[in-house]
């Protein structure tokens, strides 16, 4: 029986509803504390439950985005080996052809959907990581998206798995009572946005018609108001019938919070959408730290050339839109970060598509970041024993240096191991040096 | 003899979905162990014939969903005995299998139908047939399951999360297991696939399982688990946990689930027993589990369908099940949902307040609670109904009778002036053609701590 899964139901599977942490999408992953049943005593998360929001985002503080590429992007056509003739010999109709390849570097080329990218290449803004995997890979889509998303490196990981931007909210102040310190655009919080404590919040595609938004009319003025004040007195149902009511107050003052940052026109695309909305939303200083949008269609085992051109050239469009929808004062402070499951066989296939495959490269892109070339490119005359490329970097270095460097975080802790920073920035957010600067400590308690 | 009204409302919203007055008066006026065996009884529930596409070749597997969903949300909203389908969705949420991965509606109904016609018996039947069935072996990786390439998945899941719980069971115990169950696979050249059992796929070579050696195979080693000690208490209190976790509040104490495990055990494991003694014991009628439990999506969208009188078929709640976090067969992994907090979240709160108000708007053009915007005839400017009687009466429609169960005094007065409130801005005697405080009031009980409240 082939279980192998498309790339959409892949992801679906590894994603969880928007609600607490703890839930695990597969017998892998699967580690219960006590019984099954499921932990519903009133945590700390709940009893100190905040409004939705998080403590504003301060000026050496960074903000990471990140692209997550579903299917297995095919890393060989998207940073073109152009002075690798065993490429074009592997792939006679796939190929890139390298006077279409954006050149980044000697023997090195964009994809041509990449336009804008390339630009900012050239501004010294993209730092692109080669061959980056990890050992004994895993052509599912799902295992391979979740050793990804999970990125644990300490062995075995008691109280189940987690999410290593999860890990990294868990130890931000309050962890377990903010709820915008990490956010994802839809009603599926993939399990990288997920701690033991900490989770990402779902945020709505459109907001238009969501109940809360719209106050032009006084009748809907005072419904909306009457359900805020269910949580103006104690429920007298216990602490359910008490949370239950915050929970629909602060949703009603969330979606206020959020109502601007929605407005005004959109690109047609997901991502584009996704990508303007992260940048709207990170304009308007809610306090998310992390933001993480998705783009799929990657799993091109067939016909690969025109559908891989097309996605890549709206990554290329909704990362532009991005950047230019980010206001002036956080240009500095935002990194954006793409990854995929895994990359694409280096020989084409029959029907001019490409299998799963191994390593790829990644891009890392942001005024701070010190753009060029990074890692040791996978050789396609050098194969492992089932025809895919070898890794050369760990995936979880590239994560550990964003930790690290970017996000103050402490990387040994958050990855279970030290992996070695790889450089990628200039510096820290907002200009200053590499030490990072002071956090906010004490919270300010946002109460609309 | 009788039964507190009170508690008559808390057992019936636990073994059902949402209660009428009448029902709770006519309950109790019978002492608590008649009124739990009439709930127990399904005999006056209709068979449960599935929808007639799960036959159709030329329907797809989605719509058959579709319509498997809505049958379902319609058949928990108006079978006699409601405590079958909750219980059915007990089983669904403990023995998890999720349509994404078994692909076929048929199979999905096939396990549906298993709980709710055996989900009462002996755990052990229950878990025989269950494993049997096309949707297990293929959600579980059984059905490839053969002697040379043995998978353990099912064999691990049915010790820690169907019996026994995590660390009753030794690694070797899995590894004996799967081998054990070799053989038991699904027939694909059938039409439809079925189970089918292939000698020559089986180990039958002899495996030592809990200290045990002989050549065991599959079946034998659920009853080795559930009929013998200690694994048989070690299953009981497992099972009688998530029972009352499900039914009554997260977290019984020891004393409560030795009292549970000791009627299930001395029953042989019977399904019945414990939930008749659940329900009556006296720990089941305390506040901590009068306010235990948050409704799951499915128990709230059914009772707020059958409160407004309106259909799964008509109203497509599964359109915002998702996003509320519980698609029926569709569970985010084996270990089934969470509880409580689970549901308590942004998104799903617009979830629900969505497929609130349009419920509400459906509701209105069959009249619902217009009897709160009834002036006086002999002079205009009054109301019929005080603010407050309005309060209670669509609280009262929506299964909390004021007079009767535990409702929530604050929101009761939240709504009460906002419907003072909105009843001064609507000036007598003009008609108002949208009759915003009967509609906006339906919307707003719907989405109060006292109907979201299990």
């Amino acid at each position: 029986m082939n279980s192998e899964l498309l790339d959409d139901l892949a992801v679906a599977r590894l994603s969880r509803p928007a609600t607490l942490p703890g839930g695990l999408s597969r017998r892998r992953f699967l580690q219960l504390a006590g019984a099954g049943a499921g932990a519903a005593t009133l945590t700390p998360y709940l009893s100190a439950l905040e409004a939705f929001a998080a403590p504003p985002v301060g000026a050496n503080e960074g903000i990471l985005v990140l692209i997550m590429m579903e299917g297995g992007n095919d890393g060989l056509n998207t940073v073109v080996p152009t002075g690798d003739s065993n490429y074009y010999a592997l792939r006679p109709q796939l190929a890139i052809p390298a006077g279409q390849a954006l050149p980044v570097g000697t023997g090195y080329g964009l994809h041509p959907s990449f336009v804008k990218l390339k630009a900012r290449f050239d501004q010294g803004d993209v730092a692109i990581v080669h061959g980056v995997g990890y050992p004994n890979p895993d052509l599912s889509h799902f295992s391979s998206m979740g050793i990804w998303m999970n990125g644990w490196a300490g062995g075995a990981q008691p109280g189940g798995a987690t999410g290593w931007i999860g890990r990294y909210m868990d130890g931000l102040p309050n962890a377990a009572s903010e709820s915008l310190y990490g956010a994802v655009i839809g009603t599926s919080v993939p399990l990288h946005m997920v701690g033991s404590v900490a989770r990402a919040s779902g945020l709505p595609q459109d907001i238009g018609g969501a109940f809360g938004i719209d106050r032009r009319d006084a009748n809907d003025v005072r419904m909306f108001d009457a359900i805020g004040a269910f949580s103006g007195g104690a429920s007298g149902l216990g602490q359910w019938g008490d949370l239950a009511a915050k929970v629909e107050h602060d949703t009603l003052d969330l979606s206020q919070k959020i109502q601007p940052a929605y407005q005004g026109t959109f690109p047609d695309d997901d991502l584009g959408r996704q990508l303007t909305l992260a940048a709207r939303l990170i304009n308007a200083n809610l306090g998310i730290r992390v933001f993480s949008t998705n783009i799929g269609g990657f799993d091109n085992h067939s016909d690969e050339a025109g559908g891989h051109a097309q996605n890549l050239a709206s990554m290329d469009a909704a990362i532009e839109a991005f950047f230019t929808t980010l206001g002036s004062t956080w240009k500095n402070r935002v990194t954006l970060m793409t990854f995929s499951e895994f990359g694409r066989r280096p020989e084409q296939n029959d029907t001019i598509g490409t299998d799963h495959g191994t390593a790829a490269p990644l891009f890392v892109v942001g005024p701070r970041v010190k753009g060029g070339l990074y890692g040791a490119p996978s050789p396609t005359t050098n194969l492992d024993s089932n025809g895919n490329l070898k890794f050369h970097t760990d995936f979880r270095q590239v994560y550990a240096t964003v930790l690290d460097t970017w996000l103050n975080a402490d990387s040994k802790q958050v990855l279970g191991y030290q992996f070695p920073n790889l450089g990628l920035f200039d510096g820290g957010p907002g200009g200053g040096s590499t030490t990072p600067a002071t956090r906010p400590h004490r919270r300010r308690r946002k109460r609309v | 003899m009788s039964t507190p009204a009170a508690d008559v409302a808390h057992l019936l919203r636990r073994t059902g979905f949402e209660s009428t007055s009448s029902e709770i008066a006519t309950y109790a006026a019978m002492d608590l162990p008649a009124i739990v065996d009439t709930l127990l009884d399904f005999s006056s529930n209709p068979a449960d014939t599935p929808p007639a596409s799960l036959a159709d070749p030329n329907k797809g597997n989605w719509e058959k969903m579709v319509d498997l969903t809505q049958w379902w949300l319609d058949r928990m909203a108006t079978v006699p005995r409601p405590l079958q389908e909750k219980l059915t969705l007990f089983w669904h949420g403990h023995f998890c299998t999720q349509v994404s991965k078994v692909d076929h509606a048929v199979d999905m109904f096939d396990q549906n139908h298993l709980f709710r016609t055996e989900g009462l018996g002996s755990f052990e039947t229950l878990v025989q047939h269950m494993s049997l069935q096309v949707a297990m072996l293929i959600y579980l990786d059984n059905d490839p399951n053969s002697k040379g390439s043995p998978n353990e998945n099912f064999a691990r899941e049915l010790m820690e999360l169907f019996t026994l719980g995590v660390d009753q069971y030794t690694q070797n115990d899995v590894v004996e297991s799967a081998r054990a169950w070799t053989g038991h696979n699904v027939d694909y050249d059938a039409n439809p696939r079925v189970y089918r059992f292939y000698p020559e796929r089986h180990d039958t070579d002899p495996k030592t399982f809990m200290g045990e050696t002989k050549n065991w195979d599959g079946p034998e080693i659920i009853t080795r688990i559930l009929t013998v000690e200690p694994q048989r208490s070690i299953a009981a209190r497992y099972i009688a946990k998530k029972v009352w976790t499900f039914f009554a509040a997260p977290n019984p104490s020891a004393a409560i689930l030795d009292q549970l495990v000791a009627a299930f055990v001395g029953s042989n494991l019977d399904i019945r027993t414990l939930l008749r003694t659940m329900f009556l014991m006296p720990e089941f009628y305390t506040s901590t589990v009068k306010h235990g439990l948050v409704r799951t999506p499915v128990e709230w969208i059914v009772t707020v369908l059958k409160a407004t009188g309106q259909t799964a078929v008509d109203r497509n709640p599964q359109w915002w099940m998702e996003q509320m976090g519980q698609v029926l067969f569709e569970p985010p992994n084996v270990a089934g949902w969470k509880n409580n907090a689970y549901w308590l979240n942004s998104t799903a709160v617009w979830a629900r307040a969505d497929f609130a108000r349009n419920l509400t708007w459906h509701a209105h053009d069959a009249g619902f609670l217009m009897e709160i915007i009834a002036r006086n005839p002999a002079n205009s400017a009054q109301y019929v109904m005080t603010a407050g009687d309005a309060v209670d009466l669509a609280l009262k429609k929506f299964g909390r009778d004021a007079t009767v169960a535990a409702h929530s005094p604050w929101v009761h007065s939240v709504l009460t002036n906002w419907l003072t409130t909105q009843r001064a801005t609507e000036s007598a005697p003009t008609y108002s053609w949208r009759d915003w405080a009967a509609i906006n009031l339906t919307t707003m009980t719907m989405l109060s701590p006292d109907v979201l409240l299990a």
